[in-house]
C-alpha cells in the first residue's frame, strides 16, 4: 500500500477518530494512541501530530503493514 | 535468546567467553552480585525477584542471565536524565533496544512522563525494566543499573543497550496484562494533569477527591487503573491512598486519557495467565511487575516458560505497571501482533 501524502485528510480522520488498532503492532497502537490525546488535548497540534505519525510511517518500512489499519475509515 | 539463572561465577564465566565485543548479555541481579561480575558486553540493573520455570523466587545470590544471539552488533550507552530524549540517539538502521532505569529516580520519572514524545521512541522496539531492590530494604538502599562495559554503577540515568539485527530479522514486542477494563463509563477516571501523584479526578465527569472516593468506594487498589491505547491495555498501578497527600501512582496518569478500573480476575493469577499467554516464552526476553509478583501470589507458582525478573516498573516503549513485556526476533516478514 503507498502511503498516502501528508496533506491527504485520512491522517486528520485518524487521529480525529478512536477506533482501536487490534492488529496493529504494539508501538503503532501506543503513537495513534498518544497522538489522539494530544490532538484532543490541543486541536491546534493536529499538524504537528499528523506530520509525526506520516512521518513513522515513511520510515519504517517494519510498520506499512499497520497503515490500511490506522487509515481504514478514511478510505 | 535464551535466559538462565546462573551462579555469578557461571555468569563471569559467559561474560569472559564473551570477551568485550562478544554476545550481548542483559543481567538482573542484586547489587552486590552484579558487582562481582567482569567487565564485558552487558548491562545490568539491580533486581531481586524472579519468575523462572519452576516458579517466582527471591535470590540475591544468583544472577538472571538473558543471551541475544541474534544480534550482529551492539551500542551500550548511559544517558543522564537530562538528555534523555536523546535515548533513541545511536540506534542501528535495522534493530532494537533495551533500556535499563533505577527506580524513584529522576530518570525514572522523567522516562514515564516525556518518553511517549522522545523523538522517534516508537520507530524500532524498546524494552526493559525499573530496576528495583529488596522490598522491605531501606530507602536509603538505591536501585541501580550497572554498565558492564566499565563496571560502573549508576543510580540515576538510564542504561541503554542498541542492538543490530540481520537484515532478515526483525524483533517483535509485545505486552500481557490479564486486566480488562470495567464497563461502566460512570466509574471513568480522567485527570486534568499529568502525574505520578493526584489529589482529584472526573470520575464519570464529577471531579472528586480521588483518596475520598476511592476509600468510600471501597476501592480495590491492588487493581491497577487501565487505559485502552487504541487497543493496548495500559495499566496504572495505585501507591499509596492518603486522605492528606492525595493518591501516588507507579507511574503516571495522563491528562487527557481516560482510565476504568480493572475488572477482578476470574481465576488466581497464574491461572488467568496459563489461559491468556500462549506461545513459547523460551526464546523471548521478558520481565514482569513486582505488582503481580506479590498481588498475584506468584513466590513459588509459575508462569510457565515466560520467565524473568520481576521489575519495579515495565517499559515496551512507555513505563507499565502490573504488566508482562516480552520480546522476541523473528523473521522481518513475520511482523505481526499475534
Amino acid at each position: 500500500m503507498n502511503i498516502p501524502s501528508l496533506y491527504d485528510p485520512c491522517w486528520t480522520v485518524a487521529l480525529l477518530d478512536s477506533w482501536r488498532l487490534e492488529g496493529c503492532s504494539l508501538g503503532t497502537r501506543m503513537l495513534v494512541a498518544r497522538l489522539r490525546v494530544q490532538v484532543r488535548n490541543v486541536p491546534a497540534s493536529m499538524p504537528e501530530a499528523v506530520a509525526l505519525l506520516h512521518g513513522y510511517f515513511n520510515t519504517n518500512p517494519a510498520v506499512r503493514d499497520d497503515l490500511p489499519d490506522v487509515i481504514r475509515r478514511a478510505a | 535468546m535464551k535466559t538462565q539463572m546462573l551462579t555469578v561465577r557461571q555468569a563471569a564465566q559467559k561474560i569472559r567467553d564473551g570477551g568485550p565485543s562478544g554476545m550481548p548479555l542483559v543481567i538482573a541481579g542484586s547489587e552486590e552480585a552484579l558487582r562481582a561480575l567482569p567487565c564485558g558486553n552487558w548491562i545490568g540493573g539491580t533486581a531481586c525477584y524472579f519468575l523462572t520455570e519452576e516458579g517466582g523466587i527471591c535470590d540475591s545470590a544468583r544472577v538472571m542471565v538473558t543471551e541475544i544471539p541474534s544480534a550482529t552488533d551492539s551500542l551500550i550507552r548511559h544517558v543522564p536524565a537530562a538528555e534523555l530524549p536523546s535515548l533513541t540517539s545511536g540506534r542501528f538502521g535495522n534493530g532494537m533496544s533495551f533500556v535499563l532505569i533505577p527506580a524513584f529516580s529522576t530518570a525514572h520519572q522523567r522516562f514515564a512522563i516525556d518518553g511517549p514524545g522522545y523523538e522517534g521512541l516508537f520507530d524500532q522496539p524498546l524494552m526493559g525494566w525499573v530496576t528495583g531492590r529488596l522490598l522491605e530494604a531501606e530507602p536509603a538502599v538505591l536501585p541501580l543499573v550497572i554498565d558492564g562495559t566499565t563496571g560502573r554503577a549508576h543510580a540515576d540515568g538510564a542504561l541503554i543497550m542498541h542492538l543490530a539485527l540481520p537484515p532478515d530479522r526483525m524483533a517483535r514486542i509485545d505486552i500481557v496484562t490479564l486486566f480488562d477494563q470495567d464497563a461502566d463509563p460512570a466509574r471513568s477516571f480522567t485527570f486534568t494533569e499529568t502525574g505520578f501523584s493526584a489529589r482529584t479526578a472526573l470520575v464519570g465527569g464529577q471531579e472528586v477527591d480521588l483518596a475520598t472516593y476511592l476509600t468510600e468506594q471501597g476501592i480495590d487498589t491492588r487493581l491497577p487503573l487501565v487505559a485502552d491505547y487504541a487497543g493496548a491495555l495500559v495499566n496504572v498501578s495505585f501507591r499509596e491512598v492518603s486522605a492528606e497527600s492525595g493518591v501516588s501512582f507507579y507511574a503516571p496518569v495522563m491528562a487527557g486519557v481516560e482510565y476504568r478500573l480493572a475488572r477482578p480476575l476470574a481465576l488466581p493469577y497464574p491461572e488467568e495467565f496459563a489461559r491468556q499467554c500462549s506461545g513459547d516464552g523460551g526464546s523471548q526476553l521478558a520481565c514482569n511487575c513486582i505488582l503481580n509478583y506479590v498481588h498475584g501470589g506468584l513466590e513459588g507458582r509459575s508462569t510457565g516458560s515466560f520467565t524473568g525478573p520481576a521489575t519495579f516498573g515495565e517499559i515496551a516503549y512507555m513505563l507499565l505497571n502490573q504488566t508482562m513485556v516480552r520480546l522476541e526476533v523473528v523473521a522481518a516478514e513475520g511482523e505481526r501482533v499475534a
